[in-house]
């Protein structure tokens, strides 16, 4: 994984108020969220993090797939 | 004394985000003129509040073209008089003290919003403009009943307006 | 750094230190967990979800939370924190045991007198009561016991800073020529601000208060005695800091790897403290009549500058992180951050703490904001603004390091680590949800210190969301940080349970970048800083309170007292006397 699972963890955590004041902007800036688009955003977003974080676990499986290089 | 560079960046940054508040603010007192609640109210006995000429009868007065002056008094757990109607387009003297604890005058969505303390009389002046109605709450706990204190600010067509003093 | 000769765990050098810092920092603890019950109740009982009592006797439950909070938790773990500090730098146990247990007797009381007097406004039996608030303004009146528990805590605190100067005196005489270690520099400069600020609560009370509740003067000036509280309140909110910022400066750049960035410039943060931390006290009372429009601006303009050393100790924070990450082996412009060791509670919650305090540190300059405050003065954005300060930057930094301090005070290893994360994880993220809901509803006008703030004549209006969705987001964080507290509690409990191990590592913290020969001598001259502080907070406190007095006189008139103790019985015996008269009639 690119970033200990602790880092993972916290990274999460550091998500949360990045997602609830995101909301409170949009809302400025003309576009209304209700809590569930509001849920879905925020699981895009970690599932967008996990996927970045696991990636190198999933390629270097291929190349090893793919014989020496 | 060691400074790195970094640290004297950031040094003079913040000096310079601490200024650029200080000159916010003050552009609010005397650009924009909103006045603090201040010392200018007179002092009164809370015990004497209903021998004193104004407060003894609250209410609204007019006491220019469009200035109205509003006596309240506020206790445990109202204020008095409870709904206040005012004229659209005008300013509004508000004069508000204690018979008892500490409470607060607080209009509720507007910055309109003062002490109210036993002892001292606060005064807060505020432009009306278009008809409106402002719920009021007492924002200072004041005792067992401090929840149920509410009142109303309405701000009434000219035309609808009678200025009879107190209600 | 490694001190002594033998090297070892805080225990290991200090035992008798051990078992005193054990005493204050349990009690902390328990303060903390009936704190944070009342916390849970009172955000049921303010949405509507749960209302065990009536909402008549909610503000029991506020005054007990915050007391037991702001006063006991902090202040307790406080002097606890100091003592370690001022022990392990000095490399030297405190002068007089039976003096240390005697101020740790005067807290404890203290704090009980207070609670017992509070709890007894549940009960209408009870003769006691104290649902004046943490505040306790006048002419609201609390049970004289009330009065003086408050007052034997502070006395009792003001003698344990006096501990610690005793031992730096004693150290001072055979190391006349050494600079003043930093742990002990932040205990005795705090020290020094806390008996300056915490001098106008105590003539507040003693002369004032005190008397009045026992019914030997008549009326008090109440204007007065809230200049005075305050004269003490915005300096109180720094002795929390205090403590947690002394961590930041010489424990987390040890857990992080690393050296602290500059012992220089946590000097000089000190001393900022020392001066502007009491002068600030009137921004409080922006909105109250009676005090002139100029002393207001001058305290703005005070405030402002001091977020200076809160700014420089962000900068001094960070860079001593980074440099730990780099000597873990972390590269690149941001990439270091992934070196840290984001698996210990100990660094995460101290991290996260000092991240959610740069966001209070953006609402409390709105706070300072002197016009901007109409908006928000006694709204629940205030409160929403201190549990990011109090709440978080102070209590998540005390818990994140009592998963140090713990094992070096009791010989034990921490139960479970992992549980550690979680639970510094979960105070994060709760405190995340409540204290944003509480901000937008302060927005909106929802005002704070209420037991039911659904009114009948008008609508709040959110600019985003709903009101029941900002109640219900509050509800979620409110939830979240019991668990979290619960789990805290939990893992200490289990922790000092447990067998004592061989494998901890020694008492100490960080050493400098900058070390303290690299400081001025003259940051070092106590006497010149306290006197600047004194005539600072003459200046700014001289003319508003001479003019209050002779405005409104020593004495009042004030406004007649409102017992709270003597209301429940007043109120029945109205109510038999009407009914009495119905039946008659």
């Amino acid at each position: 994984m690119r970033i200990s699972r602790g880092g993972l963890l916290v990274v999460i955590a550091v998500m949360v108020p990045i997602v609830i004041e995101l909301r409170t902007v949009f809302v400025h800036l003309g576009v209304d969220m209700s809590i569930a688009e509001t849920g879905l955003l925020a699981a895009v977003m970690i599932g967008a993090l996990l996927a970045w974080a696991i990636a190198p676990d999933i390629r270097g499986r291929k190349r090893s797939n793919e014989g020496s290089e | 004394m060691n400074i790195h560079t970094y640290e004297k960046f950031w040094l003079a940054a913040a000096m310079a985000l601490i200024v650029a508040f200080i000159l916010t603010i003050t552009y609010g007192t005397v650009g924009i003129g909103v006045a603090m609640v201040d010392d200018s109210g007179e002092t009164i006995n809370p015990e004497e509040i209903n021998e004193h000429p104004k407060f003894s009868s609250p209410g609204v007065e007019q006491v220019g073209e469009n200035e109205y002056d509003v006596y309240i008094q506020v206790v445990q757990f109202a204020f008095l008089p409870t709904e206040v109607e005012v004229p659209a387009n005008s300013t509004v003297n508000l004069h508000l003290t204690s018979r008892d604890v500490i409470h607060s005058y607080s209009v509720v969505g507007t910055n309109a919003n003062t002490m109210v303390i036993p002892g001292e009389v606060a005064e807060v002046t505020v432009n009306v403009d278009e008809p409106k109605e402002y719920g009021v709450i007492c924002t200072e706990y004041c005792g067992s009943g401090h929840h149920n204190m509410e009142g109303k600010l309405t701000v009434v067509p000219e035309e609808e307006f009678e200025s009879e003093g107190s209600q | 750094m490694s001190l002594g000769a033998n090297s070892g765990t805080y225990l290991d050098q200090f035992p008798d230190e051990a078992k005193l810092i054990r005493a204050t920092f349990y009690s902390s603890f328990a303060a903390l967990f009936v704190g944070a019950l009342m916390g849970l109740l009172q955000v049921l009982h303010r949405v509507d979800m749960l209302r065990l009592i009536p909402s008549e006797d909610y503000y029991s439950y506020l005054t007990l939370h915050a007391v037991l909070l702001v006063l006991t938790f902090t202040i307790f773990f406080l002097v606890g924190v100091f003592t370690w500090g001022v022990t392990t730098s000095l490399d030297r146990g405190l002068e007089d045991l039976r003096y240390t247990w005697t101020w740790y007797g005067l807290m404890a009381g203290g704090s009980l007198l207070a609670g017992i007097t509070i709890i007894g406004g549940f009960f209408d039996a009870i003769p006691l009561s104290a649902a004046v608030l943490y505040t306790f303004y006048a002419p609201l009146q609390a049970h004289p016991l009330f009065y003086i528990g408050l007052a034997l805590f502070i006395v009792g605190s003001w003698f344990a800073g006096i501990d610690w100067f005793r031992s730096w005196w004693a150290w001072k005489r055979e190391n006349p020529d050494e600079r003043i270690p930093l742990p002990t520099f932040m205990a005795l400069t705090t020290t020094l601000f806390w008996i300056i600020s915490s001098l106008g609560v105590a003539i507040s009370v003693v002369v004032f208060l005190i008397p009045w509740s026992l019914g030997f003067i008549d009326q008090v000036n109440a204007l007065l005695t809230r200049t005075l509280f305050w004269f003490f309140g915005h300096a109180v909110v720094y002795f929390w800091l205090m403590p947690a910022y002394m961590l930041w400066y010489v424990m987390l750049p040890k857990i992080s790897g690393g050296k602290l960035f500059s012992d220089p410039l946590a000097r000089v943060v000190f001393v900022l403290f020392l001066i502007l931390s009491t002068p600030t006290g009137i921004h409080h009372q922006y909105l109250d009549p009676g005090i002139a429009e100029g002393f207001k601006f001058i305290v703005m303009v005070n405030t402002m500058f001091l977020l200076l050393p809160s700014l420089l100790t962000a900068f001094t924070v960070v860079a001593s992180m980074e440099h730990g990450a780099r000597q873990r082996g972390g590269t690149g412009y941001f990439g270091w951050l992934r070196a840290l060791p984001w698996r210990d509670p100990v660094f995460t919650g101290m991290a996260l703490a000092g991240l959610m305090f740069a966001a209070a540190g953006f609402s409390g300059m709105i706070n300072a904001g002197m016009n901007i405050n109409y908006l928000v003065h006694n709204t629940w954005w205030v409160v929403g603004h201190f549990h990011l300060t109090v709440g978080t930057a102070v209590a998540l930094t005390f818990m994140a390091t009592t998963y140090w301090f713990l094992p070096q005070l009791t010989g034990k290893k921490i139960w479970n680590k992992s549980l550690g994360l979680a639970q510094v994880l979960l105070w994060f993220i709760g405190m995340t949800f409540m204290s944003n809901a509480m901000h937008r509803a302060g927005l909106a006008g929802i005002p704070r210190r209420t037991a039911e703030p659904q009114y009948s004549g008008f609508d709040f209006q959110p600019a985003a969301g709903s009101v029941a969705e900002l109640n219900m987001q509050v509800v979620i964080g409110g939830t979240l940080l019991f668990v979290s507290t619960v789990l805290f509690i939990a893992i200490v409990v289990m922790t000092i349970r447990g067998s004592k191990v061989d494998t901890l590592p020694a008492n100490g913290y960080a050493e400098t970048l900058s070390g303290p020969e690299d400081a001025p001598l003259v940051l070092d001259n106590l006497r010149l800083w306290a006197g600047i502080a004194i005539a600072l907070v003459v200046l700014a406190y001289a003319l508003p309170l001479a003019s209050i007095i002779s405005r409104g006189g020593l004495f009042g008139p004030g406004g007649s007292p409102s017992p709270q103790f003597v209301d429940t019985v007043v109120f029945a015996g109205q109510a038999i006397l009407d009914s009495l008269a119905g039946v008659v009639r």
